[in-house]
């Protein structure tokens, strides 16, 4: 059975430019999508694409726990989701399964698509004003894009679990970013609680806010 | 003699699971929580001082400013936990669903308040700003669930919450990242820029000064009012200590003058956008939370004229703040379980109907205004008075502010003596042993609230025994 090395040196590949066009991928759908099934299986395709990025910064054992921090908050949040069946009291006449809404002001589809678009121009630009110290370009690009998209999503709802999976891309943007300037395991160990916290606020919020949808129904 | 500090955190945090499950019976979690809070303290002060202790090889030490906040949030803690004791064990006029429409029991927060504690005492303690951060976002992530308790329904205030202290987050890793750097190349002056950059808008957003506010209103709304009171009077006090500390470690932040000017600059911002939202609102939920604004203000100003002085008044700012705001949070939550509202339209006569709540309520507001005769007047004064010294209008501004905040309580004072404008509302007479022991603990702290106003330097000896300690502001002038 091959180790966990001989794996990532097999897939080394994914630690370049693909896992940076991965992620631009994954947060893309974050935005973009309202199915919360494809959302989550994003944000788990997000957490794996760090962990091989981080694999570049970071020693693979660390880069491994990091992933699996990752790849524990996705099934609390697909719990949540499930139990609240999220996004069903907007299900009306079975829509789209991409966000095509318009809500307080229109923030649908056509919308979402162009502010992406900006968004890479806007992540390309900070990285040429302002490139990220001790970390190599593509990946300081996607800790921008990462960054940007978890903002973007959290400006664009209020649905706790939503905004929630906006909190989380940002904070793997930044933990991306600050992996390669404090490498200590204490730190590395108290983000990761940080992230499995917020990821618990966040289930316990959607929780909280579903009775509300629920009532609006 | 006990010697590692580490009771002061753990004793907190083993003690909230226990509360937890002891919440069903809100008497028992109130009083169980104000024990551990009270014993804790009790530890804290016997504990030795400046002698550290090693957890996961980052120290922890308590010295004097960190043991006399963390006794300071504890006793706070301690009369809020019992002041939910008191508001849950009144009976209330309707049934319990009705009256609280939907939200949640003030007891609720208690045992997330206890791990609160816990983790503020570890933040407070943490001689390493990086971990001090960290521990100070899980204890905001704590807040989230105190800020909720078991309400169900809308989730906004808890929500904006979480997003505004995890956008804290990095800018405070990576200023500690900054500052590990300029330590090792004190001269390289790029560094010192966007430090005290990320420095000012990480405690910007945790603090909620102008324009990282929001939060603050929906809490405030939302919130029992027992918890938005312990969150605010808990998390700033050990803000500003960590601030003061960063600056008594790093005397180049002092040097450099842009923190102070950043400071000065935010808080003059908050102050007066505290100060003229406070004066349009039509509740009194609102009044509080942009009252609290005007005054956060106040104690950034105070701290941004970089003196002894204003040290000492912001520390005592800080003591009349979360006494204040103990006495708000507990009428608020009378005047929601009697009142079953606290918008000015639905409270006409209410000051007849329960004239101590009534009084402890303006009398919270108006200390937070810095109206002369109460507590915050003492602490505003001299803070007026430096910052006149450095820019008259910038004085005059903070005057403004407060006295905007003033009359802001005149018109909630007006809705509370005025006729019931809403008939629907109409209500039986509260009779005053329904609420005996809240007003009865209202009173007491309304009475320590004008001796702070009246008599200020009782309380300045252990102040200054503080202020002391941070030698890095300059002597007095």
């Amino acid at each position: 059975m091959p180790t966990l090395s001989e794996v990532i040196a097999r897939l080394s590949f994914l630690t370049a430019s693909p896992a940076v066009v991965g992620l631009v991928v994954t947060a893309s759908l974050i935005i973009m999508v309202r199915d919360w099934r494809a959302s989550l299986a994003a944000l788990l395709a997000q957490y794996l694409l760090l962990g091989f990025l981080l694999t570049r910064l970071i020693p693979l054992e660390v880069a491994t726990v990091k992933t699996l921090i990752g790849a524990l908050i996705c099934p609390i949040l697909y719990l949540t989701a499930r139990r609240g069946r999220w996004g069903r009291q907007r299900d009306k006449d079975r829509p789209s399964p991409l966000l095509t809404g318009w809500e307080v002001f229109p923030v649908g589809l056509p919308f979402r698509l162009l502010v992406v678009v900006l968004m890479g121009l806007v992540a390309s630009s900070l990285l040429k004003s302002y490139p990220l110290p001790e970390v190599p370009r593509d990946i300081g690009f996607a800790c921008y894009w990462l960054a940007l998209a978890g903002l973007l999503v959290m400006i664009l709802t209020a649905e706790p679990l939503k905004a929630g999976l906006g909190l989380l891309t940002f904070m793997a943007g930044f933990e991306l970013f600050y992996a390669a300037l404090e490498s200590s395991l204490s730190v590395v160990g108290l983000l990761g609680i940080v992230n499995l916290f917020m990821a618990l606020a966040i289930a316990y919020l959607a929780s909280a806010g579903q009775v509300e949808l629920v009532e609006e129904q | 003699m006990m010697a590692s500090p580490l009771p002061l955190i753990i004793l907190p945090l083993a003690m909230a699971p226990i509360v937890y499950l002891l919440r069903r019976w809100p008497i028992v979690a109130s009083l169980s929580a104000s024990a551990t809070a009270l014993v804790t303290a009790g530890i804290c002060l016997r504990l030795p001082l400046n002698d550290p202790t090693y957890v996961l090889g980052r120290e922890l030490a308590l010295d004097h400013p960190s043991q006399m906040v963390i006794v300071f949030i504890l006793v706070t803690a301690a009369i809020l936990f019992l002041c939910v004791w008191l508001t849950s064990q009144s009976p209330s006029l309707r049934q319990p669903l009705d009256c609280v429409q939907g939200r949640a029991q003030d007891s609720a927060f208690v045992p997330f308040g206890l791990a609160i504690l816990g983790l503020l005492s570890g933040a407070a303690m943490m001689r390493l700003f990086l971990f001090a951060a960290l521990l100070l976002e899980i204890a905001a992530i704590a807040s989230v669930l105190a800020i909720q308790g078991d309400q169900q329904g809308s989730a906004r205030a808890a929500l904006r919450y979480l997003v505004m202290t995890a956008l804290a987050l990095p800018c405070f890793l990576v200023t500690a990242w900054l500052f590990e750097l300029h330590a090792r190349n004190p001269h390289n002056v790029a560094l010192a820029d966007p430090a005290v950059t990320l420095l000012a808008l990480g405690f910007a957003i945790l603090l909620g000064v102008v324009p990282f506010h929001a939060w603050l209103p929906a809490v405030v709304v939302e919130a029992p009012p027992t918890a938005t009171a312990f969150l605010v009077s808990t998390t700033h006090p050990v803000l500003f200590l960590l601030l003061t500390g960063l600056f008594q470690r790093h005397p180049w932040l002092i040097a450099d003058g842009r923190a102070f000017q950043l400071l000065t600059v935010g808080g003059l911002l908050t102050a007066v956008v505290g100060g003229i939202l406070a004066l349009g609102q039509q509740d009194f939920e609102r009044l509080l939370a942009y009252a609290a604004l005007s005054d956060l203000g106040c104690l950034l100003l105070g701290l941004g004229t970089a003196s002894i002085e204003g040290l000492t008044a912001t520390a005592l700012q800080l003591i009349n703040r979360s006494l204040a705001l103990v006495l708000a949070g507990l009428g608020l939550a009378s005047l929601r379980r009697y009142a079953f509202s606290n918008a000015f339209t639905d409270l006409g006569n209410v000051a007849r109907r329960m004239p101590l709540v009534s009084a402890g309520l303006l009398a919270a507001l108006l200390s937070l205004a810095g109206f002369p005769l109460t507590g915050g007047f003492a602490s505003r004064w001299p803070i007026y008075h430096l910052v006149y010294q450095e820019n008259h209008l910038y004085a005059i501004a903070l005057v403004l502010s407060g006295g905007s905040v003033a009359l802001g309580c005149w018109r909630g004072l007006l809705a509370l003596l005025g006729p019931n404008a809403n008939p629907e509302l109409e209500r039986e007479s509260i009779p005053l042993l329904r609420y005996l022991p809240t007003a009865i603990v209202m009173l007491l702290l309304t009475l320590l609230c004008l001796t702070l106003g009246l008599f200020p330097q009782l309380f300045l000896p252990p102040i200054l025994k503080v202020v002391e300690g941070f030698a890095f502001l300059g002597p007095p002038r």
